[in-house]
Order: structure tokens, then sequence, then C-alpha cells
């Protein structure tokens, strides 16, 4: 049985590490229009920030090797021929498989397709990004960036070139930076810490509205507010889209069985997937690694043996890459807030039904796990969460299983 | 919006100002004490060895790993001899405190210091009497020579007998009951164990010598030597302390004060006094009451000097001066918070270090004057006794010197105070009486009142604040007992109320009626905690009165909320003097089953008094009623 | 596989694992190197809960949470010891593990491993080298009252134990009388402190 992967991404490379561990020899093809090893796009911002390239390659340089997988590389798989059993690429390579596994991720998302031509402009989703905006950077002497889009990828974008000794200024058009995975306190709180502590120039309220562009070189952008802004770079992170149009027609997702099937003999996994929520059962497209991982996993399981089951997905986010203060998102923020407050410290759970439906943590990591679990297990905490919250020290886990009373104080 | 309750203190002043600190993030002893959780068992049980370099040792109270130290040293050895050094330090500071009362008797005598003066011939007459000194043909000058050099040859003396103010003021039976004692102590261990104190340093430099790398490795021996040179502090340094001080600068006298924060005024000049010795104190209250001082505050817009005390130098110039007490231990930072402090000027003990850095968040002068106390961060002015009247005078112009940069936005005095009579020194209490105890006894005899516990005590941030101090007085005076006590017990007696004539009512019936005859509160102020020898004075006279052992008296003492090695001295003479006492929280012996036992069992037959931990107050003031109930069953009353 | 055992009845709070273990996890091997290092990483941390104190350290879970989080491949189980290890010239300090580990084992800060000058994660790795040498974990070794135990433990327990911390605890045994009313006089103690009933 011969299984080819789309994509040489983290879901890819989880999954064919599995399919060996599970037993499985047969032949294995990974396609990708990168010309890399696995790597990890969590880790490629750091890249940028100084850290050398090979610890990218998360599952080593010679994952294709010890795999023992035949690599495709700088091939755009265009088309999926059901009939034929055949992945087609760009460069006019053909590949029959017996199954296929698809996990091409994700790509950057522009407001304005052209500004992607104008040099200087970029995206921030692959390896192949960071390595043209390391070489902008070193052939331009770029001093300052322009970061368009407070997301988790803009701003972990603005603080690699923040690290890097650039001066970015980020432009973001909500009332808070990272207004995807925080409610309006929480992100004005991080917005805030990263403006000061790590020394963001942040503009809120505001969009790229215009490029100045001189000889298909970017010399400035305009800002929605009328301010124009100097930069010979710009880094568009204003959202991404699922590179599923090969597979469905449509950049849209791929849906899923529990089994990570889109079709008989086609799973897909990682951020392209459709997948339903642990918590909230909601289908969405849940871009995060642990999920991929988890998919990737079941998949192998699933094909190998014939059964597995996916749980669904989690939205847990962290951003603590070059800053020293954490900034969790988990679950949806909506029920009863819960919040402690103190310092450069907020935490905030939303409760329904007396169980956590989602929270924010800014500043530590102390009770993170803690919360993660009793988010996950579905415990009732109403009774206990403010002063779970409270809890500096990380002590209420302890407390619990040690069975110890908790102290009465005002 | 008042907080009520607080799980830090039972002081409203102290929860006013603990909210203060917590909105501001004010870094205070509550938090660092949260902040060394977990504290080390070995620590708490008494059984780590820093002796000598190959250790430390630490044995394990669960017998899991080593049970002997690489010296060989056991757990008894180790908790026996770390506790006889707790003994040797707090004797030495008490007694240090005294040698320094005794210099300065003595420069006064010879004329040598003039800014001093003896204000009471009547006592210094009294003393000397005690002491056998004849004052005939003396002049006041010669016969305070001769009470200064008895009292200096107590420290130093060479000799095998009993240090001359022991064995002055202790009673007969007691000497001869340690006498006994010595005598078993031999019978036991075949040493010549001596209980009387031969020299009030010596004792202290004994243990010093015997807890010494392979010397004394027996829990018994070391804890005898720590009863004796803890009766070498009670009956001589912290002894000689009170009756010197009481010459120097009077006995005290009854009188009523105000105590808590509230003292402070926010439109003059604070000054707070902190530490243990009156010395420096009595000065700058004197400075600070005269005219050119209070003129010079008024030129920077004050309206006077207005000093207040705090812990053990507060009850000193309470006692004496009637002046305004702060509040204890625990109040010595909040204190600062309340922004309204020119100077914090400490002399020596219980002076945290951190109110440096406190100090430095305010316009606060910390000001350390003793060479013994150096804080780095404070202001050092380097007191001298000969030149006390310029140095105070400096001391006192630098608050007003600061009184311009308080910052008015900064400042908070919670207003809560309460009256406190207080004074009640032996011969108040006497004078009270009609110069006799006969009616005191009498109305024990009767069992009006049925008993006496005396109380010291500290602060301990790991007690709620003044809480233990307050809940066991309130029992013990509703079991007709009367309470006696010094130190920051009370002070926090004072706070709460209790020494005011209107706690009669909080009294059962029989101490009601006796207190309002006499016209004191239930509850007496007695001193600092050197005049924790008042109690046994009083103690002593009472059982010469009687002609019985001091052991077999109604009588108990308590040390709640303690902290210090002091404590440690002044409940070892407790115990050396045939009292039961009381400790809460529990001693670092816990390790050790040999002294546990001899403190808590063994001593009751060798000493007649004997230590035990209660960590309820109710509990408390129940058992020691069962203990006085037992003592007057007793002697037939 | 052996595991770290914890009997915190028994643990006296000395802080002698943390000690040892830091003189373990420093380049000096050496005490008197730590003061003041502001490098220095220990992997096991003696909480104060209430009156009890509990050393915490990574439980080397069966799966683990922290290994399974992380999108750097830092963190792996080391196949001779299976403890869970992470590598620090890897980790990025995303916070990825430390936001899911249930019992807060990881921590964050520029340790003498980290080589690129910049934050890493840290944790207990059980001394997997140690063990190697047929050494027990210097923390264990350092303990002297027995509140941290070496021992086998089943696959049995392995599964449970993942989220569960009661599988790591060692059962009550008979202890001194006077070691209890230690304890006992402690607990009341921070009753006492904590309670805001007067
Ligand atoms: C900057 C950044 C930071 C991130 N940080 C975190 C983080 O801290 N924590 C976290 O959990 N997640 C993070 N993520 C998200 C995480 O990287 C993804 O969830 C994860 O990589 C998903 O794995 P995947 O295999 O689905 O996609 P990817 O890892 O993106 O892999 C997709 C692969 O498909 C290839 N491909 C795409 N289209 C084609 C095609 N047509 N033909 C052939 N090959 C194709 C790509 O080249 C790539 O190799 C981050 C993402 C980015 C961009
Ligand atoms: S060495 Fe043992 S007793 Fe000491 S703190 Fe650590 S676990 Fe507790
Ligand atoms: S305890 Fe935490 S760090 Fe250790 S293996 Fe488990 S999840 Fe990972
Ligand atoms: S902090 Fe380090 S070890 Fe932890 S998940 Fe991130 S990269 Fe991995
Ligand atoms: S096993 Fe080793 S690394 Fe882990 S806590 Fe103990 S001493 Fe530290």
């Amino acid at each position: 049985m011969k299984v080819v992967t789309v994509g040489t991404g983290m879901a890819s490379a989880d999954f064919v590490q599995q399919l060996r561990q599970e037993g499985f020899a047969d032949e294995i093809v990974m396609i990708s229009d990168e010309p890399y090893a696995p790597y990890s796009p969590c880790v490629i911002p750091f890249y940028l920030a100084g850290d050398p390239l090979e610890s990218v390659f998360w599952k080593g340089q010679d994952f294709y090797q010890r795999q023992q997988v035949t690599p495709l590389l700088e091939h755009r798989v265009v088309e999926i021929d059901r009939e034929q059993r055949l992945v087609r690429t760009e460069q006019g390579a053909s590949e029959s498989y017996d199954r296929l596994f698809y996990a091409a991720g994700s790509r950057s998302w522009c407001p304005q397709a052209d500004w992607m031509q104008t040099a200087g402009v970029f995206g921030f989703k692959t390896l192949t990004d960071m390595v043209a905006i390391d070489r902008y950077i070193g052939q331009q002497g770029i001093q300052r960036a322009v970061v368009f889009g407070g997301g988790f990828i803009g701003v972990d974008a603005a603080l690699a070139l923040h690290h890097r000794g650039i001066e970015v200024t980020i432009v973001h058009r909500n009332n808070r930076l990272l207004s995807q995975m925080t409610d309006v306190e929480g992100g004005q709180f991080a917005t805030e810490r990263l403006a000061t502590k790590a020394g963001l120039d942040v503009r809120l309220h505001n969009t790229v509205e215009a490029l100045s562009v001189d000889a298909g070189q970017l010399r400035g952008v305009t800002l929605s507010d009328g301010t124009t802004l100097d930069t010979a770079m710009l880094i568009v992170t204003t959202g991404v889209t699922p590179n599923s149009a090969p597979l469905t027609g449509a950049d849209d997702g791929v849906s899923v069985s529990s089994e990570l099937l889109s079709e008989a003999g086609i799973y897909a996994a990682g951020d392209v997937a459709l997948t339903r929520h642990l918590v909230s059962d909601v289908p969405g497209l849940y871009a995060t690694y642990p999920n991929a991982q988890q998919q990737a996993r079941v998949a192998a399981r699933h094909l190998v043996h014939g059964s597995a089951h996916y749980d669904g997905s989690l939205n847990t986010n962290v951003l603590q890459k070059h800053i020293d203060f954490p900034i969790i998102s988990v679950g949806v923020f909506e029920g009863e807030p819960v919040t402690w407050c103190q310092g450069d410290l907020f935490r905030r759970a939303y409760l329904q039904d007396g169980r956590i439906n989602g929270y924010i943590l800014i500043g530590d990591t102390r009770n993170a796990g803690h919360i993660h679990h009793l988010y996950v297990t579905r415990e009732p905490v109403d009774h206990n969460i403010a002063e779970i919250l409270a809890d500096r020290r990380g002590v209420s886990h302890y407390r619990n299983l040690m069975q110890l009373q908790t102290p009465v104080t005002v | 919006m008042p907080v009520k309750s607080d799980h830090r203190s039972v002081d409203p002043a102290a929860i006013a100002m603990l909210k203060i600190a917590d909105q501001n993030d004010i870094d205070n002893i509550w938090e660092r004490l949260e902040k060394q959780q977990p504290q080390c068992g070995y620590g708490q049980l008494g059984t780590c060895c820093r002796i000598c370099t190959q250790g430390p040792c630490r044995i394990d109270p669960l017998g899991e790993g080593p049970t002997r130290g690489v010296c060989g040293a056991t757990a008894d050895t180790m908790v026996a001899r770390n506790l006889a050094r707790m003994a040797a330090v707090g004797s030495s500071a008490h007694s240090d405190h005294g040698r320094k009362v005794a210099l300065l008797l003595k420069a006064v005598a010879t004329g040598e210091n003039t800014d001093y003066q003896i204000v009471n011939e009547e006592k210094l007459q009294g003393v000397a009497a005690k002491l056998g000194i004849s004052a005939d043909g003396l002049t006041t000058l010669e016969l305070a020579d001769k009470v200064a050099d008895a009292a200096l040859d107590c420290f130093g003396s060479q000799t095998e007998a009993a240090i001359q103010f022991a064995a002055a003021y202790m009673p007969k039976r007691l000497q001869e009951q340690l006498g006994k004692a010595e005598v078993a102590l031999k019978d036991i261990t075949g040493a010549r164990i001596g209980l009387m104190p031969r020299g009030i340093d010596r004792e202290a430099v004994d243990i010093l010598h015997r807890t010494h790398f392979g010397c004394d490795a027996d829990p018994l021996t070391l804890v005898a030597q720590t009863v004796r040179c803890s009766l070498g502090d009670g009956w001589g340094g912290s002894l000689i302390a009170t009756e010197l001080q009481d010459i120097l600068f009077g006995t005290p006298t009854v009188r009523t004060i105000k105590a808590n924060l509230g003292v402070l005024d926010a439109e003059m000049v604070n000054i707070i006094v902190h530490g243990h010795e009156p010395i420096l104190s009595e000065k700058v209250v004197e400075l600070a009451r005269s005219a050119k001082m209070n003129k010079a505050a008024e030129a920077v817009g004050a309206k006077g000097v207005n000093v207040a005390g705090l812990c053990c130098t507060g009850n000193e110039i309470l006692m004496r001066q009637g002046v305004g007490v702060a509040g204890n231990l625990l109040h010595s930072e909040l204190a600062i918070m309340t922004g309204a402090v020119e100077a914090l000027v400490v002399d020596v003990q219980c002076i945290f270090p951190s109110l440096a850095d406190l100090s430095s968040c305010y316009h606060t002068q910390f000001i350390t004057t003793s060479e013994q106390v150096n804080i780095p961060g404070a202001i050092h002015m380097q007191f001298e006794e000969h030149d006390a009247d310029k140095i105070a005078e400096q001391i006192v112009q630098r608050a007003i010197d600061a009184f311009p940069n308080r910052n008015a936005a900064k400042v908070y005095i919670p207003q809560e105070t309460a009256e406190a009579v207080v004074g009640f020194s032996v011969e108040q209490i006497l004078a009270a009486l009609g110069g006799t105890p006969a009616p005191l006894v009498e109305v024990i005899a009767n069992g009006t009142i049925k008993g006496v516990v005396g109380i010291v005590g500290c602060n301990n941030v790991k007690v709620k604040q003044d809480l233990f101090h307050q809940e066991l007085t309130r029992e013990l005076i509703k079991r007709d007992i009367l309470v006696i006590g010094t130190g920051c017990w009370a002070i926090a007696a004072a706070k709460a109320g209790l020494m005011n004539l209107d706690a009669q009512e909080l009294a059962s019936p029989g101490l009601k009626a006796v207190c309002k005859s006499l016209g004191i509160p239930p509850v007496l102020h007695m001193g600092s905690c050197v005049d924790c020898s008042r109690m046994l004075v009083l103690a002593g006279a009472i059982a010469d009165h009687l002609g019985v052992d001091i052991s077999a008296l109604p009588l108990a003492g308590s040390a709640p909320e303690w902290t210090t090695e002091k404590a440690v001295a002044i409940g070892s003479y407790f115990v050396g003097s045939g009292l039961p006492v009381h400790l809460w929280p529990a001693p670092p012996i816990l390790g050790s089953p040999a002294v546990t036992g001899i403190l808590t069992e063994g001593s009751k037959d060798l000493l007649g008094g004997y230590f035990f931990v209660e960590e309820d107050p109710t509990a408390t003031a129940e058992r020691m009623l069962a203990i006085i109930n037992e003592k007057r069953a007793g002697l037939g009353i | 596989m052996k595991k770290i055992f914890v009997d915190y009845k028994k643990c006296v709070a000395c802080k002698g694992c943390e000690i040892a273990c830091a003189i373990q996890q420093h380049p000096s091997h050496n005490l008197y190197a730590l003061v003041g290092d502001k490098k220095t990483q220990v992997n096991v941390r003696v909480l104060g809960v209430e009156h009890e104190a509990f050393p915490v350290s990574c439980r080397h879970c069966e799966p683990a949470m922290c290994l399974d989080a992380c999108p750097s491949g830092a963190i792996s189980r080391d196949p001779q010891t299976s403890a869970v290890v992470l590598n620090p010239d890897i980790c990025k300090a995303c916070a990825m593990c430390a936001m899911v580990c249930p019992f807060d084992a990881v921590s964050f800060k520029q340790t003498h491993r980290a080589q690129y000058g910049r934050t890493v994660a840290y944790k207990c790795d059980l001394c997997h080298e140690r063990l190697q040498e047929g050494l027990n974990p210097a923390c264990v070794d350092a303990c002297h009252s027995n509140a941290l135990v070496f021992k086998e433990s089943d696959e049995l327990s392995n599964q449970r134990a993942v989220q569960n911390l009661k599988v790591y605890l060692l059962g009550d045994e008979g202890e001194p009388p006077l070691f209890s009313l230690y304890r006992e006089l402690r607990r009341k103690e921070f009753a006492r402190r904590r309670s805001d009933k007067s």
C-alpha cells in the first residue's frame, strides 16, 4: 500500500512518524511546494530573530531518510485525480496513491492580492517566507517595518522582528491586539504590555489603506487614519486561507469524519481540516499544532489498524515567544466572567453551568495546566474558581490532591 | 469602607493599615512570611546542627535517615544545645541592657556623667538595703556608686557563689529548692551541676563553651545550664535593669496613657522611639517636650513635637513618662506606613531590618543609635550617654527637619486608640494594697481571686496579631484570675482596652469587686520585658509573706505570640523559679523526646515549674485555672 | 520503569532536594558556585500547601501532555529511563507545554543550558544521566526523611497517573508521636493564622 502526503508540514510529519511507529513498512511519498525537510511554523519566527536555521527542523533534517520516505519537493499539488488515484503537481509530476493524507495547511490572506507582488511585502506563514524576509532585511538593511494584522501570527512576527533590532509598527483594525483570542479587557491588558514591556508601536482602529511603491519597490504605507509611515518592509498577517482547493475545489477547508477521512481513502488533517470542537462540538478550523498532531496520529492509526477515533479539537493558544508574559487563551468567552487581576497578572474564566467555558491567563503559567485540566474534564468549579484564579503560587491543584481544606480568609 | 476583619490581625488600626499595604503592594512582614513558606522542619524541630564545619547535620525526625550527626550528636543533644544557645542569647540581650544601666549609674555616681541624675533616692536606698549595703554616712552619689559596683560585680564575678542580686532578691525557699535540685542532678548524672547563677556573663559564656563542638552532649545537663543562665537573667541582668532604671528615671507610678497608632498626630512632628532601653528615649522625650524644640517645630509649620513609643522602649516611657504607645512589634512597619512619622529612632532589639527600605519610601528618618544595631539604609547617629542631651537634640532636630518633606497624600492615621491605666511597679501594687501583700493574699485565700497569671509576649507573625493576647487575657479575668504582665502583650492589652477601668466589667464578679475597691483594672501593666523581673519579685514577696515556695502559689506564666530568644530566657527563669509556663507557638524542641520530656515533665519534680504548649486561648485559660485550682488545693485554700 | 514517588507527610520542607538538584544541574556541580547565579536551574520546588510541604517536580507522565504539545520537538522520552526530557537547544519557550502540564512542572528562564541568550523552558529530567551511572536522582538521595522515594512503578498506575497525583503519593506509615504532634501543631497554627474567625 502506497501512502502519499500532500504537505510536509507538522501534520504530515507526525502522520508519517506515527505510521512507521505503528509498523507501516510500505512506500511513502511526501509532497511539498517548499524545498525543506519538515519544519515547525511555530518556530520559524526564531530564525528571523537569530536562532540557526537547523533548529526549525523539529524532527531533524534527515527526517525523510530516517523514515524512509521519498520526498517530492518544490512541487505544488494542483489536482487530486480520484478516478486514477493520482496526485498532480503544477510542475508536471503525478504520483499515484492508495491512501492520501491531505495536510496542505493554510496560506497568508492579503486584502489586496496585488500587494504581494510588491518587493518588500511579505506573508508570514512558511519557511520560504522567513528565508525571503531574512534575505531582504540583510540586503536592504531594514531598520523599520510595518506589520499589518495584530492577530497571533502578526504579534509573533512583530516580536521576532523587534527582537532582531528592527523598529516595528503593528497596525490592527480592532480595539486591541490578539482580538480573536481575547475578550476586550484581556486583550487591552495584553496590548498595553505588548506596547510597554515588549516595545511595540501599536496602532489600533487602523488598517493599511495604500502602499507607496516606487519601481515595484515598497517605500511606505498609508493608514486609514491618514498617517503615512516610511518603510521598505510590510508584513501582511491579516488572516489565513486554508489550502483546500486542490482537494475540494474551494479554499474553505476540508470537512472530515471522526476518523479524519474526507472521503474513502483520503485523510485530511491539520490547519486545512474542519473538525469538531472537543468541548463545544462546533465545527471549525482549529489551527494549532496539538490538534494537527492528534489528528495525524488518529489518521495513521486508522490507516494501519482500520479503527481510531478523534475526540475533537481544542482552541488553545499561548503566546510567549520573545516575551516574559505568556498570553494564554482557551475556549469561548461566553458565560459568567470571573476575574482576578493584580499587577502584571490577569486571569479570567468564563463559566457556564458552573463549568469553564473559556479562559484567559496573562502574565504567568502558574495554574495554567490545572485550569486546562478543569476545562477539559468539565469539572464544576463555581465554588472554587475565584480562589484558583487568585492563587499566585500554584498551590490549588496540590491542595486539591492532598485533600486539604481551603483556608477561610477574606 | 472599613474592613472589619483580617486574618493577620485583630487590631482595627492594623487592619486599616494592612488594607493600605495591600492596595499599594507595600512589602511587609506578613507577605514575607508567606514567601518563606514552607519553612524548614528541621529548624522548627530543632534538629539541625551547624555548630562545626563537619556539618550541617540534620536528624530526620522520622527515623528514616541518619540518627546521629557527623560527630555522633543525637537529636536530643542537638535540640538541647540549640535551646541552650537561644537562652544564652536571650539572657545576654536582657543582661547587656542591664549592664548599660549599671554603667550609667556608675558614671553618674562618679560625676563622670552629668546629663543624667539620681531621680529616685528612695529606690536607691531600698535597693541598697536589699543588697545589705549600709547607707550610713554616705552621700547619695556614694551610695549609688556602691550599688553600681554591686550590680557590675554580678556580671563579672568569678567566684562560685551566687551573684549578689540573686542572693538578695530570690526568696530563701527558692534558693533552697534550687540547692535540692542541684543535689538531685548530681545523683542522676554524677556531675556537679549548679543552678544558682555565679555570674551573669559567665553563665552565658558557660553555654557557649558547653555547646562548643565536642563538649556537653547530655540533654539534662544542657537544660540545667539553660535554666541557670536564664536565672542569671531574671534574678540578675533584667532585675538590675529594672531596679537601676527606677533609680535613674523613677519608679513607675499609676497613670493613664493612650495606645495605638492614633497617638500619632497629623499636625505634629511625630517621633517614634522603638527598641528596649529608656536611656536614650528618656532624653528624646525630655527634649521633645522642651520649649526650644517645640518652637523649632512650629517654625516648620508643625504644631509641636509628639513622641510615641513602640515595643519595650514604648513601655519604659509610658510607665514613667506617660507617653502614648503607637503599638507593639507587628505595628512597627504599619506605623511608618501612616506616612506621618518623621523619625523612627531605635536602640536595641526587635528592630526589623526591613524598616530601612520601608522608611525610604516615605520621608521617615530611620535612625539607629546603638553600636550594636547597624542597619544598612538607616541613618546612624551614635548615642553617647555622656553627651546625651546634645545627641537627643540632634535627633529631634532631624525629625523636625523632615517634617516639610511629609507627603500629605500618603498620610493616613487610623484613629482607633484606647486608654490604659498603667504603671504598676511592685511598689505601686503594694502601695495600692496598703503597703503589704496581705490584702492580696487574703482575697486569694478566700477565693475572691483564684490566682494570678503573668503574661509576657511578643507578637509573632505566625499568630494573628494580638488575638491570643486578648483572648487569653479576657478568658482569664472571666475566671477570677488577675492578669499581670509586660512587653508586647501589655501593649496588646492596652490597645484592646483591657487596661482601662471599664475592663472591670469584663471580669468575673469576685475579681471585679477587688479591682473596684482598689481602683485598678483587672489587667495590670508591669512594664517592659526586662520588667518581668518585677513579676518575679512580686511572686517572691507573696511566697515569703505566706512562707511557702513560689511553686506552691496559685500562679502561672504565659508567653503567647512569642518570637525571640529573650522569651526563651524568660520562660526558663519562670520555670526555674517554680512557675508553670504556657507557650504558643511551640518552641523548636519537638525533635528531641528527651528535651521535650525534661521541659514538660521532668522539671516539675526538679524545679516545680514546667512548660506546656497550647494553641487555643480558651483551652489555655482552662488549663491555667486547673493548675491554679490544683495549687490552691495544695495550699488547702 | 522507576519513578519518583512522594510521601509528602514525611516532607520536612528542608529544601535539601532543591539544593541537591541545583548542584546536579549546575555546570560547576558546586554549591558555592550557585550563590547569586541567576541562571541556576532548580527542577524541584518545595511548595507550601497550607501546613504541608510538597516537593513539586515533573511526574514524567505517560503519555505526557507536554511532550504532545511541544511544537518544536524539544521534549522527548528517554528510551532507557522513560524520563520526559526537554532539550533546551531546540526549545523556543513558547509555553505550549506549560499551558497543559497538570503539575505545573515546567518553568522558564535563561538557564546555563540556554544557547541563544534567551529564556527557555526547563523541568526535571529525572537525573537520567545519573540513572545511567546507576545512581538515584539527586533529590531522592538528598531527602533524609524518605519523602522522595525512587521505585518501580507498574504499568497500570502509569496510566492512571497522568493527571492523578495520588498515584505518586505513598501511603501513611506510622510516624513517631512527637512528629505527629509537630505536624498537628503546625496544622493548628496555620488554621488559626488563616482563619478569619476571632
Ligand atoms: C508564525 C506561526 C506561528 C505559529 N505558532 C504556533 C504556536 O505557537 N502554537 C501552535 O500550536 N501553533 C502555532 N502555529 C500554527 C501551526 O504551525 C499549525 O497549526 C501547524 O503547522 C499545522 O500543521 P499543518 O501540517 O496543517 O500545516 P503546516 O505545518 O503549515 O504545513 C503545510 C504544508 O503544506 C505545504 N503545502 C501547502 N500547499 C501545498 C500544495 N498545494 N502543494 C504541496 N504542498 C503544499 C506547505 O509547504 C507545508 O509544508 C503557528 C503558525 C505560524 C505560521
Ligand atoms: S529533601 Fe525531602 S524532606 Fe527535604 S524538602 Fe525535599 S522532599 Fe521535603
Ligand atoms: S508532569 Fe508535566 S512536564 Fe512532566 S511529563 Fe507530565 S506533563 Fe510533562
Ligand atoms: S516552551 Fe519549549 S519545550 Fe515547551 S512547548 Fe515550547 S518549545 Fe517545547
Ligand atoms: S530527579 Fe534530578 S532533575 Fe529531577 S528534581 Fe530530582 S534532582 Fe532535579
